[in-house]
């Protein structure tokens, strides 16, 4: 991969990355420094990465540093009650559904949620995202169901209150 | 048997409608024995909760960007005829500060002296190249490449005045070019303003247009054997003999500075060539 064809990855991938590292980690430095890292590790590793399969490589990375991040905030504050106390300061009116969903998308446990994004966000299969996670392909889907079935539930409940 | 503790797989399947008909119906007679599940499956059918597309900006795009910067429009010109004509004068460049060194210093010589013995020496380079690379058919590229030319990274700078040596008249190029500023942090190489040495001096495109006729020996190139030159293979056939010869000329005045500026080949879509310190290329388009 020269410098131009790597320029034309940044041009092409980095919004979708950062849209993905960003809804997962609800915090833009961090998801910054992940995108940053991503395209780092892309760069560094130009001449093996195979043509045509940067986006994948990109989605890999970052998915395992966002998993690693999260990893460590558990570590240092104790569990996901971090982010699940951020997603869901609600302001108590949602304008439609897509943003009911994505405030709920907190209250998942971390795989899911990734899943989730990787899956409605990038439009991946569930064999490349088995890929990308290193999980196998059912896994992939037990996750996909329970996350659908959760999120249903929530705004399921969210509809009997209104 | 199939594995009831994840049956979340086939209910997906199922919902997705990817199941084979056998699938199906086990799966149907699962529901009817776990109404639980069918409770799930039927909430989900009714309506999946999917992400909307929701679109975000990368805020730093250019910061992550390793190409030189799109002002230095290297990539603009592009073609063979536009890079080889921009490498014409890059070699021209070095061609002059080499002839320069060859200057006797024991004689005094006055500015005009001096700007006359360059011009001369510049215009004899560039003549020289310029008919090497073939590029005097690269009329729509001339203002271009000149404008393109005038930015030459730190390196290539700071490298020709280690390289060649400093003499007299380096010194007086040297005020001329304004110190590049590199912001390490950034990683990026800003333009260097080179400005014209000599009223009288011609830029290496309009010299071509020009068809002056000028009559001096020959600038001799540093030599060096074909097998040893970075990123230089005579035996591709897919590139023209101009383009050889323009590979073969710059390779061979850049090879001492390998460590320094790296040329390595390059190949893309529809064309191949080489690339020196990932911005300039030489080579040609392949059908």
């Amino acid at each position: 991969m020269t410098a131009s064809e790597y320029d034309r990855c940044v041009d092409l991938y980095s919004d979708n990355l950062y849209r993905f590292v960003l809804k997962s980690l609800r915090d833009e430095e961090q998801a910054k420094d992940v995108v940053q890292e991503s395209f780092l590790r892309l760069w560094e590793n130009r001449e093996a990465v195979i043509s045509g399969k940067e986006k994948g490589y990109l989605f890999t990375i970052a998915y395992r540093l966002v998993v690693d991040q999260i990893r460590m905030r558990q570590r240092y504050v104790g569990g996901e009650q971090v982010l699940i106390n951020r997603g869901s300061s609600q302001r108590g009116e949602f304008d439609n559904l897509s943003e009911t969903i994505e405030r709920y998308l907190d209250l998942l446990p971390p795989i899911q949620k990734s899943l989730i994004l990787l899956r409605d966000y990038e439009g991946y299969s569930y064999r490349e995202m088995a890929e990308m996670t290193a999980l196998s392909e059912s896994q992939v889907k037990v996750y996909i169901f329970r996350a659908r079935v959760t999120l249903k539930k929530y705004i399921g409940d969210i509809n009997d209150i209104l | 048997m199939y594995d009831w503790d994840h049956y979340e797989e086939l209910a997906l399947d199922y919902i997705e409608g990817n199941l084979s008909d056998e699938r199906r119906r086990t799966f149907e007679s699962f529901m009817e024995s776990h109404p639980e599940v069918a409770q799930e499956v039927r909430s989900l059918k009714e309506s999946m909760p999917v992400l909307s597309v929701d679109r975000v900006e990368f805020p730093d795009k250019e910061r992550l960007k390793r190409g030189v910067k799109r002002s230095l429009r290297w990539r603009q010109v592009g073609s063979f005829v536009g890079g080889a004509a921009a490498a014409s004068v890059v070699v021209g460049l070095f061609g002059l500060l080499g002839s320069l060194g060859r200057i006797d210093d024991s004689i005094e010589y006055g500015g005009q002296q001096l700007a006359e013995q360059i011009e001369v020496i510049y215009q004899e380079t560039a003549k020289s190249v310029a008919a090497e690379t073939e590029v005097a058919q690269a009329d729509d590229v001339k203002q271009d490449v000149v404008s393109d030319v005038i930015s030459v990274p730190e390196k290539v700078v700071s490298t020709v005045d280690t390289y060649v040596g400093a003499v007299t008249p380096l010194t007086t190029l040297n005020k001329r070019i304004e110190a590049p500023k590199v912001d390490k942090n950034q990683e990026e190489l800003n333009p260097v303003v080179l400005e014209p040495l000599f009223t009288d001096s011609y830029a290496v495109p309009d010299l071509i247009a020009s068809n002056r006729d000028i009559t001096l020996e020959q600038v001799e190139l540093p030599e060096a054997t074909t097998d040893e030159l970075p990123g230089y293979d005579d035996s591709d056939e897919g590139l023209t003999d101009g383009t050889k010869e323009a590979m073969r000329i710059l390779a061979s005045l850049l090879a001492p500075l390998d460590d320094l500026l790296p040329i390595k080949r390059y190949s893309t879509e529809n064309e191949r060539g080489i690339e020196i310190a990932s911005f300039i290329r030489i080579g040609n388009r392949v059908e």
